[in-house]
């Protein structure tokens, strides 16, 4: 039976930000410049802001998009900075942006990277475990 | 029945998500979602992109007891390829709090 490792990686924070339809891409591109590998959208329909906002909330698109963004933890407020921003979240019905903690996340490292980064330190890479 | 849960998100960048749900499901982990999104990845190859450097996706989330947890993880890292070059990334978090679906026997649901 062939043996295979699995690098667990910690310290990772996952920022979601939901905005309305068609601006997405404007914050996939703010998080990558910042810094992020990669980001995942996928549609939603939302409620709330938009009937608190009366008259006005007609300029509330229902449809949302959800951007989800996977970063180290030291990277993420500098992120989420830059999304925030790029998605103009300060003006009210725009939308909104969170993080939370992952407890840990794995995926395809490359060997060379992993050699890099294994002996210097332990901080981001909290075991590579062999499994059957 | 409450106690500790944890959400394994899988995303996965060339599909396969359905037949890792019924992997799942062989193995009696009945609380899975499926969904579709589009995603980027600053590895992917640019032949899988489309004009805007997206590529199709798949999102698999699973809702499983902590004790469960690492094993399902390891589950879907072996069969959903994850440990190889542009198939997907796995991760788990903390849940407050959650109440189970318990799907009902055949024999109770006869009765």
């Amino acid at each position: 039976m062939s043996r295979r490792n699995i690098t667990v990686l910690t310290d990772v924070t996952l920022i979601t930000c939901i905005v309305q339809k068609g601006v997405a891409d404007a914050i996939v591109k703010a998080a990558t410049e910042a810094g992020a590998q990669g980001a995942t959208v996928y549609y939603a329909h939302g409620t709330g802001v938009r009937e608190k906002l009366g008259v006005l909330g007609i300029a509330v698109e229902v449809e949302k998009e959800v951007v989800n963004v996977i970063v180290a933890a030291d990277q993420a407020d500098r992120i989420l900075e830059k999304m925030f921003l790029a998605g103009k979240l300060d003006t009210p019905g725009m939308g909104f942006i969170y993080t939370n903690t992952l407890d840990k996340a794995a995926t395809y490292i490359p060997p060379k990277v992993l050699e890099n980064l294994l002996p210097q330190s332990n901080k981001n890479f909290e075991n590579t475990k062999k499994v059957s | 029945m409450m106690g500790r849960y944890k959400l394994i998100t899988c995303l996965l960048y060339h599909g396969g998500g359905s037949l890792l749900l019924k992997e799942l499901y062989s193995v009696g982990v009945f609380m899975g979602n499926l969904y579709h999104a589009r995603g980027t990845e600053v590895s992917t190859p640019s032949e899988k992109k489309n004009l805007l450097g997206m590529s199709q996706m798949e999102i698999l989330k699973v809702v499983i007891s902590e004790e469960l947890a690492d094993k399902i993880f390891e589950l879907i890292y072996e069969k959903g390829r994850i440990g190889e070059p542009h198939q997907g990334f796995l991760y788990m978090e903390d849940l407050s709090s959650c109440l189970p679906m318990q799907l009902p026997s055949v024999a109770e649901e006869a009765a």
